[in-house]
């Protein structure tokens, strides 16, 4: 108890600055859906909505017996992180860090999510790590990388749960 | 050469001409600080061989760091020409001081900060080898400061001496001989066996500053000659003028330290710097207190007409009984009215003589401020080393149990700001300030550090350390070692040990610990999770590294703290990781402090106090704990011990909202909601964004009962933590018990859908439901609470939101099994 200490407003700054400098770098247009995607060589193209949750919250840790899935996450204040907190998560920001630390205290997950502070990141880190994921404003997808289709849908379509 | 720049020195004015050469004032544009510039003769540039012995030597005298020795920052090199970067002075030589008839007492003053320079330097081997006044500065605030360590030379291992024939000194005396151009100044200073050309040691330094002392007192040289051969002459077979014969008031022992030092045979002189110093001390020491006495005496005279100054040893004068003129050679015995008057002005004058000198000497700086060593250039990467760096001189020191050392979020508020030492101590409320800055260069690091005084705002020592990255370890133990001893603490042996007790060997697993701490401070929960992984990969690193497992099982406990996670999942980790440190290191007062949490919570009421009690023992200055201790005695209703160590804790680190706000919820958990309520605005004050805070301040209202205040702050909270569950729940309680149900039940459905992805602590679903009158749910929820051992089950005895429970027998059989049952 008492111990949380007097963080929150640089904490607040932080975010702020984040989120400006999130809007700044991705330019994403308020609305658009959200692209989930992956290397080309992953071998799954398409995710039941519950699949994608399971794999989000790190329940399923692999694509392949030899491929390991590694997350990457916008950065706070990104509206990519905020759709994907609501969507996908369900969780508030401070729950879904807490979600995360008990994941790895419990030895449930080696690591939580990477941090990624822009499109152009998520998209660079994708292209480079096998079994990386990411999510990205489905109006910035990068050329070269996979988009997972959600429940048979793409972005753009109607009824995707993404946005 | 003025207003060029050389490296990375503006060139601002030339300060004067010395033995070297021109030396400059100049502005070093890195660190923005103002440097002396002396640039090597040519002849020594063009000599490869001599140029690197002179770099050998000036390496080695970068490495003394002492108040009293002109520090030499780096030695760099413009246009192929070699030039030192030193500290630049303001003030002028003792040389020039002589001139103006130096009075006694700044003389004894002057000495020994000269002696205290030597007995340093000869410490590490280094002899100047070329004492004199115009090589000893006075600075404008009075401070010595010897120069020209030049011709120094780390002696070998081998009996502390050097060979003359391989000596710059000896090349210097040839000049000086030969040279048309050389003065008889110069060679006054020589000791006998330098005139000689025999091996050197330290006790030629002492004749050479015999010299000086004596030149000092009375204004002349003792070996006064007019040629350079007929001064080696002197110094070989002259006795000096007893000094009082010119000076009268030089006192006995004055004149019997400078004959000691000015001994032709130097096994008769004195043998090493520290005695005469020692004899310095005792002399300034035994002076002042008979200028007290004699100032006593003159303000008395009325009242002791029978007592009169006699002469001593020199000018000084103590007060005695006088000697019946009428009886020469008998002490006349004076009627008893006048004999019990001479007592009492006796015992009166023992008195004011007593409380002087426990007023006045030099006491130990006792308390201690380290301020966040700044990070010049703002090197992100590099943050977590100042602080670090900071943090751990902190906690090294904070061992000496006679020094009191603010903690580190005590003065973090300091962090990268220009702070004036004095003004900071005064905040402080601490006798002296430590400030220090780094610099990255490269894989190296320049770290400097400063140690002030805050009553006279006077430098007690300084010193700069230019090492490797793996290195930080050893400047880190060097700075606190020093400052230890510049503090004058009398150390016992167990403190030297605590203080050069090395965490680790391994520099990485240190830097990892440090970054560990860095996030671990931050307290957020990002923050959180990077400090378990650096612990851990410190760990990994040095699986014998205390301090390692200790900041991990803080880590973990903040987990429980945070509600993160249930007690009863964290708290096997946070016991294991602290015994694994004490089982390394049982002496660690933070690994007793996080083992006293662990038990505290695992309801081991006795074996938490004895651990927390072991803490506060091994280290009265570590404010957390004080602060736990305080939670654990206010959680079985003992508020005024409680009051007492979060007090402390508070003392030791009065700028923490934390421990701020521990002082308002101790009025809380006590029922005092007003006092609680403006101690919780107190910390509010320090962090308008402190999310607890707001929470307790909530509470507080709650039970006055002042419903809608409490509902904004539980709002405020819940906005600002990002929507933590804490918070919800705090939220939801308030409407339950304002008779708000729908938003209480939303509330509390939320919590419950929640709970089926994170933690969410179940004494927050059971005072929801308690305040919507559900006892028998509350009950349900507690027992779950009591089967995680929840980190809120403690308090459960003086929690007011329980108060609807009390008498409910249900009630005392879980404070029966958590052991609460009998405590007051």
């Amino acid at each position: 108890m008492g111990k949380r200490g007097g963080f929150f407003s640089r904490r607040a700054i932080l975010l702020a600055a984040m989120w400006l400098a999130g809007i700044a770098a991705s330019g994403t247009a308020q609305g658009a859906d959200i692209a989930i995607v992956v290397r080309p060589d992953v071998p799954v193209d398409n995710l039941t909505f519950a699949e994608l949750r399971r794999l989000f919250l790190g329940d399923r840790q692999f694509w392949t017996s030899s491929v390991r899935v590694t997350l990457l996450v916008r950065a706070p204040g990104a509206r990519e992180r905020e759709v994907v907190l609501k969507t996908i998560y369900q969780m508030s920001e401070a729950q879904f860090r807490q979600y995360w630390i008990a994941k790895v205290f419990r030895a449930e997950a080696a690591s939580g999510p990477r941090i990624v502070y822009s499109s152009e990141m998520a998209a660079e880190l994708v292209s480079g790590m096998p079994g990386a994921v990411a999510f990205v404003d489905a109006d910035l997808v990068p050329k070269g990388l996979k988009v997972l289709k959600i429940n048979g849908l793409l972005p753009g379509a109607k009824g995707y749960p993404l946005h | 050469m003025i207003g060029k720049t050389v490296s990375h020195y503006k060139i601002l004015s030339a300060l004067g001409k010395g033995g070297m050469g021109v030396v400059y004032r100049a502005e070093d544009v890195r660190l923005g600080r103002t440097v002396a510039l002396k640039f090597v003769p040519e002849t020594l540039a063009n000599d490869r061989s001599a140029l690197e012995r002179f770099q050998r030597e000036a390496r080695a005298v970068s490495a003394l760091n002492h108040p009293h020795i002109c520090t030499l920052h780096d030695i760099d090199e413009s246009d192929g020409r070699p030039f030192l970067v030193m500290e630049c002075l303001e003030g002028e030589t003792l040389k020039d001081r002589i001139g103006k008839n130096l009075a006694m007492d700044e003389v004894v003053d002057f000495a020994i900060q000269v002696v205290d320079a030597l007995d340093t330097a000869h410490g590490r081997g280094i002899v100047h080898r070329d004492i004199k006044p115009a090589n000893i500065f006075v600075t404008s605030r009075g401070q010595v400061k010897m120069l020209d360590f030049g011709l120094a030379k780390m002696l070998g291992g081998s009996g502390g001496k050097v060979s003359p024939s391989s000596q710059m000194a000896t090349r210097a005396l040839d000049e000086l001989i030969t040279s048309p151009g050389s003065t008889i100044g110069t060679v006054a200073y020589m000791s006998p066996e330098q005139a000689c050309g025999e091996d050197l040691d330290a006790r030629s330094d002492l004749f050479s500053f015999g010299v000086v002392l004596y030149e000092m007192v009375t204004g002349v040289l003792p070996f006064p000659a007019n040629s350079v051969a007929l001064t080696f002459v002197a110094i070989l077979q002259s006795t000096p003028v007893p000094p009082s014969r010119i000076r009268p008031e030089v006192s006995a022992e004055l004149e019997r330290i400078i004959g000691k030092a000015l001994e032709k045979n130097r096994d008769l002189r004195y043998q090493n710097a520290s005695d005469m110093w020692a004899d310095l001390k005792r002399l300034r020491r035994d002076t002042d207190s008979s200028r007290i006495a004699s100032q006593v005496t003159e303000a008395l005279p009325a009242a002791a007409p029978n007592v009169t100054e006699r002469p001593s040893s020199g000018r000084q004068s103590v007060a005695v009984p006088v000697r019946d003129a009428s009886s020469p050679g008998q002490v006349a015995a004076p009627p008893r009215s006048r004999r019990l008057f001479a007592w009492a002005v006796v015992a009166a004058l023992v008195a004011v003589v007593g409380v002087w000198y426990f007023l006045l000497r030099e006491k130990p700086l006792d308390s201690l401020a380290v301020l966040p060593f700044v990070n010049v250039g703002g090197d992100q990467s590099t943050e977590y080393l100042s602080d670090g760096i900071t943090e751990s001189i902190i906690n090294n020191l904070s061992q000496l149990p006679q020094l009191s050392v603010r903690s580190f979020s005590a003065v973090a508020h300091f962090r990268n700001k220009d702070v004036d030492p004095q003004a900071s101590g005064n905040e402080l409320k601490v006798r002296a300030v430590l400030t220090g800055r780094l610099v990255r260069r490269g894989d190296e690091f320049a770290i400097s550090a400063e140690l002030v005084d805050v009553r006279g705002n006077r430098q007690i020592w300084g010193s700069q350390y230019t090492r490797k990255v793996d290195d930080i370890l050893v400047i880190e133990e060097e700075i606190s070692r020093e400052i230890s001893e510049k503090l004058r603490l009398q150390m016992t042996g167990a403190d030297k040990q605590r203080l050069n007790r090395r965490p680790t060997a391994d520099p990485v697993a240190f830097q990892l610990y440090l970054q560990g701490r860095y996030q671990w401070n931050k307290r957020t929960l990002e923050g959180l999770q990077q400090s378990i992984d650096y612990f851990q990969q410190a760990i990994q690193k040095d699986s014998q590294y205390a301090l390692a497992f200790a900041g991990q099982a803080d880590a973990y406990a903040l987990l429980a703290d945070f509600n993160v996670l249930p007690a009863r999942e964290v708290l096997p980790k946070v016991r294991a990781a602290a015994e694994k440190a004490l089982e390394l290191d049982d002496t660690l007062a933070e690994a007793h402090t996080s083992l006293g949490w662990a038990r505290f919570h695992d309801l081991d009421w006795i074996g938490a106090e004895k651990e927390f009690k072991r803490a506060i023992e091994l280290n009265a200055s570590y404010p957390t704990a004080h602060s736990w201790y305080g939670e654990y005695l206010m959680a079985q209703g003992r508020f005024d011990r409680a009051q007492e160590e979060m007090t402390r804790a508070y003392q030791l680190d009065a700028l923490s909202p934390v421990l701020n706000l521990a002082l308002g919820y101790r009025f809380y958990y006590a029922h005092q909601y007003e006092q609680a309520i403006e101690q919780c605005q107190k910390a509010l004050a320090m962090d308008p964004n402190f999310a607890p805070a707001h929470v307790y301040l909530g509470r507080a209202y709650q039970q006055k009962p002042a419903f809608p205040e409490a509902i904004a702050e539980f709002r405020k909270a819940l906005e600002i933590s990002e929507g933590d569950t804490n918070e919800l729940a705090a939220l939801g309680q308030a409407y339950a018990v304002s008779h708000r149900e729908g938003e209480a039940r939303t509330i509390l459905n939320q919590l419950k859908e929640r709970s089926q992805q994170t933690y969410v602590q179940p004494m927050w679903i059971a005072v929801i439901h308690l305040g919507l009158g559900e006892k028998d749910q509350a009950f349900d929820w507690m027992q779950r609470a009591y089967d995680d051992r929840s980190a809120w089950l403690v308090y459960l005895k003086v929690d007011p939101l329980f108060d609807p429970l009390r008498g409910d027998a249900r009630l005392a059989d879980l404070l029966r099994r958590v052991g609460l049952a009998g405590s007051n």
